[in-house]
């Protein structure tokens, strides 16, 4: 008994592997730019506090907030969206040269028939 | 504890502007001066002064632990050390006994009080620790008001036996910096830096009462606080570029900018309010090493640069009995004064073409006219100035001028047209846009205001929710390869040999 993927596997493949790469792509775009940005606003932030802290006499900087737990929720899911989608591309577009190969095997099977 | 006066120094700086003994066009000799006073002490660091009769001026020295004196009749000086090692007086006030109180932000935090007649201190310890008390406010029944800044507490010295009580503000951590009394002194108004707020403290009931500004207003970390005739509150946006006013009956806010700075700020950064007889508030630009002056009747706002190369930080100035204004600064370790007279010699006028509504993303046009009242030609720079952005930064999409200078004749005037257009994300509201004239040292800023009414606009939305789009783009793409996944699964055929 022999198992062998069906040629119309190929086309979707295909497909898959630019949808998971466009996803991959997004995902780290929105990630880099959550993050540039992230780090601009902490920079802006800080810029600010030095402003603050040459007024004397004034509180310097408020000890209220913390983490934004939403937000690095974001980021890390879209870290791992990134990530997944990154190796599933890498596994489809392995596939599909696979795929590709058995398929020349095939026709040079058939070939030599 | 007495102590003596260690200097009794005489040292004048006197600078004036360009146009300074200028006449204009009516006639009135203006004689627009800033004069610079130096402190005896070295880097003392003043920081608060304030106005006491016969032409005396008292300031603290945060840096040097002093309390200072000065006599404006013959640009004296004398000092007087705080008897604690290593005091951080930050501002002071006078009660209606003649005695100077001022914050002590060293340690836990106190309130001193010191007698000019006996030149004894006394000191008072706040109940919370690390309270960094700031602001001070006598009322008529000679009770000390102060905030505590950094223990979210409104303070209160009870005369005759100054028992201190605390009152917690309702928004935690809210850094509370300066008060005002409202009219008929029934009420407290205090600037919460932290928060970016501003709350009333009722003193009959003792309660609290905030008041947070619309979308459309940044308001960031407003510190100076001053309440007008008409009991409209007047609050300076340290954080910005920006006077803004409260009316408290209905709780609109309206934003006056000032310039924006051309240097590493970007903001005008002002600490602090004072308000004279006539109604101006006058202020110093921290960042931007100017005093500004905004007339909220003619709604002309005028700014004076200060000659000095330090830029001038104080957190409390001082009108004296014939409306001078009287500044510290903290950097060039100097006391400065600018006549109520001061004057730039433009006038700038906004006149929108269309009326004042626009809808956001739109354009209308105004005419700007620039008034020279010198009596010789001069060139004027003009510059924009708004409260599109939080910084007051403009740009030339939002406000395009004709021109960025234009030559004005003696006595003379321009009109030249500008076309206004708000942001198509800005949200509705009352905002300002004001047009900076400036000629040498002054600059004149011709404000107008606008009622934008934000449109909902698709691509607007899409701008600024791009980050949300993408996000629900991925998921979508995800759901799709996942259900191509499942449809596309390796189909496997069984083939016999």
């Amino acid at each position: 008994m022999k198992e062998r993927y069906s040629l119309r596997l190929k086309i979707p493949l295909q497909t898959r592997s630019l949808v998971s790469l466009i996803t991959a792509s997004l995902s780290f775009w929105v990630l880099f730019n959550r993050v540039t940005s992230e780090f601009f606003s902490v920079q802006l932030q800080i810029s600010f506090l030095k402003v603050v802290a040459k007024c004397p006499g004034l509180p310097y900087g408020s000890t209220s907030g913390g983490p934004d737990y939403i937000d690095i929720a974001v980021d890390l899911g879209l870290a791992v969206v990134a990530a997944v989608f990154i190796a599933l591309t890498i596994r489809d577009i392995r596939r599909r040269r696979n795929a590709g190969t058995v398929e020349d095997s095939e026709n040079q099977e058939s070939d030599d028939l | 504890m007495s102590i003596s006066p260690i200097g009794l120094v005489n040292w004048v700086t006197t600078q004036s502007f360009g146009f300074s003994n200028a006449t204009n066009v009516s006639g009135q000799q203006t004689t627009n001066q800033i004069r610079l006073n130096t402190i005896p002490t070295s880097n003392a660091g003043p920081n608060a002064i304030i106005s006491a009769p016969n032409e005396t001026f008292w300031f603290v020295e945060f840096s040097a632990g002093k309390l200072g004196e000065f006599f404006a009749q013959n640009d004296s000086f004398k000092e007087f050390p705080i008897p604690e090692n290593h005091s951080i007086p930050a501002s002071l006030a006078m009660d209606r006994l003649g005695r100077v109180w001022f914050s002590d932000q060293s340690g836990n935090g106190s309130i001193w009080m010191f007698d000019p007649e006996t030149e004894h201190f006394t000191q008072y310890n706040t109940p919370t620790p690390k309270s960094t008390p700031l602001f001070l406010l006598p009322d008529d029944h000679n009770n000390i008001w102060f905030t505590e800044s950094t223990a979210n507490n409104l303070g209160e010295l009870s005369y005759p036996g100054y028992k201190m009580t605390e009152y917690t503000l309702p928004t935690s951590d809210s850094g509370p910096v300066e008060i005002a009394f409202g009219q008929n002194q029934s009420v407290i108004w205090i600037t919460e830096t932290f928060a970016g707020k501003i709350a009333s403290f009722d003193l009959n009931s003792h309660t609290f009462a905030e008041f947070s500004p619309p979308s459309f207003v940044s308001l960031r970390s407003p510190v100076g606080i001053v309440a007008d005739r008409f009991g409209n509150i007047w609050v300076s946006e340290h954080g910005g570029s920006a006077v803004i006013e409260l009316t408290p009956s209905n709780s609109t806010f309206r934003i006056y900018p000032t310039s924006v700075p051309n240097n590493e700020y970007s903001i005008s950064a002002i600490a602090t309010l004072a308000i004279d007889s006539q109604g101006r508030l006058w202020f110093v630009e921290h960042f931007a090493n100017k005093v500004g002056r905004l007339d909220p009747i003619t709604g002309i706002m005028e700014e004076f640069q200060i000659p000095s190369s330090q830029p001038a930080y104080s957190v409390l100035n001082a009108l004296d009995s014939l409306g001078n204004f009287w500044f510290t600064e903290f950097g060039s370790n100097q006391i400065g004064e600018v006549p109520y007279n001061a004057s730039s010699p433009l006038r700038t006028s906004i006149q929108l073409v269309q009326g004042s509504q626009v809808s956001s993303g739109s354009t209308i046009d105004a005419e700007v006219t620039i008034t020279n009242s010198l009596s010789s030609p001069i060139s004027v720079a003009l510059n924009t100035t708004s409260s599109f952005s939080p910084t007051g930064l403009t740009s030339t999409q939002q406000i395009a001028l004709d021109t960025s200078s234009v030559s004005l004749p003696a006595g003379g005037k321009e009109t030249i047209g500008a076309r206004i257009t708000p942001n198509a994300t800005l949200p509705s509201g009352i905002y300002s846009v004001g047009i900076v004239a400036t000629y040498e040292n002054s600059s004149t800023i011709g404000l107008a205001f606008i009622s934008v009414k934000g449109q909902f606009s698709f691509v607007g939305w899409i701008a600024s929710n791009y980050q949300l789009v993408v996000i629900a783009v991925i998921v979508i793409l995800a759901a799709t390869y996942l259900a191509m996944s499942r449809r596309s699964k390796p189909n496997r055929r069984k083939t016999n040999h």
